[in-house]
């Protein structure tokens, strides 16, 4: 089981149905539609196929959910923590959240890949100003799991091939 | 005092549901009748295509007001009330006054095992049992039409 969690707004539950699209026609080149979203005040339980015989299931949680995401932790083996990079007011939460995250006993074995979402608009933050508010190549270094960071854009499909090949290499069997 | 299983009952709606070719994502039927009300048989009509289909991808999109510890699923297909196929899902934790989508994949049987769409159309009907851990909460029945 792979967890998809972050702050409120930063494009989870779009990724999400990207990446639910993409398990079916196995590419994200393709004009679509944006898929209409609301904010999710629950739980999405998703089956992605990253391969011909690989398939992961993904846990998205709600933004609103953060107090009660621990409850989840103990189940899954992979973390995909989204922030929204052109929203620099929610930085510091997002930082916050993550770090508590990363803290928690249940979550020191899983593998961790932070993405920057929402790079196609206007970054008021550069992105390397941003990876400096964030700590990250301090994360990096010294946190227990390993950790991948991309900058994507569920919007326009850049950045979520390489997502999709984290999946395939982080799931472990049988998720 | 309502028991546990009425209260759960009481604030859970299902509020649509689709089914998707798992292959090529094309959705097949879509519905928002609430078809976990135990109260009468429900019906739905379902192209005859889906019995081709190598695999089903199932969205569920439900809300709950109570806290249910391991919602889960247990489908039996019955053919003119013999089981044919039965089929475990399970969803986890779900947290009170919450709404969720549950997308499951459910495979076909093997081609040969496969009876023609004329045959089962009318006469199979998909038992849905909601279960929270081992509390079950409620049995739905859907009369299947093959169109």
């Amino acid at each position: 089981m792979c967890l998809l969690i972050g702050m409120t707004g930063v494009g989870k539950t779009l990724l999400l149905k990207r990446l639910q699209n993409y398990s079916s026609k196995g590419s994200f080149t393709e004009s679509e539609e944006n898929p209409s979203t609301i904010p999710t005040v629950g739980t999405n339980l998703v089956n992605v196929s990253v391969s011909k015989r690989n398939e992961v299931t993904i846990r998205e949680l709600g933004g609103a959910m953060a107090p009660i995401w621990f409850n989840y932790f103990s189940d899954c083996s992979a973390l995909m923590f989204v922030i929204d990079a052109s929203n620099s007011t929610q930085v510091s939460a997002s930082c916050i959240q993550l770090l508590t995250t990363l803290q928690s006993e249940k979550m020191q074995k899983v593998n961790v890949l932070i993405l920057l979402n929402k790079v196609d608009l206007h970054l008021s933050v550069p992105l390397a100003e941003l990876r400096y508010l964030l700590r990250l190549d301090d994360l990096i270094n010294t946190a227990l799991q390993p950790i991948t960071v991309l900058e994507i854009s569920a919007k326009d499909g850049q950045g979520l091939s390489e997502v999709v090949k984290w999946l395939a290499a982080n799931s472990k069997g049988g998720l | 005092m309502p028991t546990r299983a009425e209260q759960i009952m009481g604030g859970f709606k299902l509020n649509w549901m689709n089914l998707r070719d798992a292959e090529s994502g094309k959705i097949l039927w879509q519905g928002s009748e609430d078809l976990s009300q135990p109260e009468k048989e429900h019906e739905a009509r379902v192209p005859k295509k889906i019995l081709k289909c190598k695999a089903v991808s199932r969205e569920i999109n439900f809300s709950s007001q109570e806290k249910m510890e391991k919602f889960r699923l247990e489908q039996r297909v019955l053919f003119k009330g013999k089981c044919l196929e039965e089929w475990y899902f399970d969803f986890g934790f779900v947290i009170p006054n919450s709404t969720n989508t549950w997308q499951s994949l459910i495979e076909a049987a093997p081609e040969s095992q496969m009876m023609p769409a004329n045959v089962l159309s009318g006469s199979v009907i998909i038992e849905t049992k909601f279960y929270d851990d081992d509390l079950l909460v409620s049995t739905s029945k859907a009369r299947l039409y093959y169109v």
